[in-house]
């Protein structure tokens, strides 16, 4: 009635959801930037692709929801965050899936699987929470993203940003270049020791985008 | 295919050959004994679905404290 429905999500809600983000995440417009300091054109794939960045806010996904305009943006959730009916309902037809981390979520990474394998984009906050010692760097990531990654074969997007200093300021969101897990391995399947090696690659790809960050903006 | 030796090939497949492989046993407990995550839980179970040819859902990891119960899951999903 409402539009198709994949991925377990009506695409009708959810493109009104992802409006809604969109304009969140555009009001001032984000200041977009590549680890070569050059003006991120938002075209670097068309694929599926995984973006990992650091978790400092709640609006983090409206910003790189705008960032990667071009893009259907899905979410890796917490069940904290969809945990009362209201706040599901809302981040549901948003394009969040729910993981419970207390188990193996299996039927999460299947529908992120899935997601991925039309050539979706799915924005993860590997720290797993929002930080509050935000000048410090990234020292350790669930290894969650690179079993994704591995199992779907798609990039990961390294990002970088913090809260800017007054609400009216534009942010700015630094964007790393793709990180492929082929680039580190030719096993399809990896043991949770591979998967930690390669994450520590990743948290270093992290940081530069940090490194970029601080340098363009003075860490503010 | 053996389930426990499946198993066992499994858990070498998730956690590298550094997993003590004579630790492995029915009564041995997945968290307490060998260590498990969740993100090792996956890919155990990942390595499991490709060996045994079925798929595992949320519900069987609902309670699983031992490596026979992962045996148990196994044979249910075989009969």
């Amino acid at each position: 009635m409402f539009g198709d429905k994949k991925y377990g999500v009506n695409m009708f809600f959810y493109d009104i959801a992802h409006g809604i983000v969109l304009l969140g995440g555009s009001c001032p417009p984000p200041v977009k930037l590549t680890v070569d300091k050059k003006p991120f054109k938002n075209d670097i794939l068309d694929e599926g692709m995984i973006i990992v960045g650091n978790h400092v806010s709640f609006k983090d996904p409206w910003y790189y929801s705008a960032v990667f305009s071009n893009r259907r943006m899905f979410f890796l959730a917490s069940e904290l965050v969809m945990k009362d009916p209201i706040r599901n309902f809302l981040c549901y037809h948003a394009g969040c899936i729910k993981i419970d981390r207390n188990i193996a979520d299996i039927a999460a990474i299947r529908k992120a699987t899935q997601t991925l394998k039309h050539k979706r984009a799915i924005t993860i906050f590997p720290e797993g929470t929002v930080r509050r010692d935000e000048e410090q760097d990234l020292t350790e990531i669930k290894a969650g993203v690179i079993f994704l990654a591995s199992q779907t074969g798609v990039p990961i997007i390294p990002a970088y940003s913090l809260k800017p200093r007054h609400w009216y300021n534009r942010r700015t969101v630094v964007v790393g270049r793709p990180f492929r897990i082929s680039d580190y391995t030719d096993k399809k399947f990896l043991s949770v020791p591979e998967m930690d090696e390669i994450a520590k690659a990743l948290i270093g790809k992290i940081n530069e985008c940090k490194n970029v960050f601080d340098e363009v903006t003075g860490g503010e | 295919m053996d389930i426990l030796q499946g198993i066992k090939e499994a858990v070498t497949d998730a956690f590298g050959d550094d997993m003590d492989l004579t630790k492995i046993t029915p009564e041995a407990s997945l968290k307490e004994d060998l260590g498990f995550n969740s993100i090792g839980m996956l890919a155990m179970a990942v390595s499991l679905e490709e060996k045994f040819g079925f798929a595992f859902t949320n519900d069987d990891f609902t309670g699983i404290t031992t490596i026979q119960d992962v045996i148990g899951i196994i044979e249910s999903r075989q009969k």
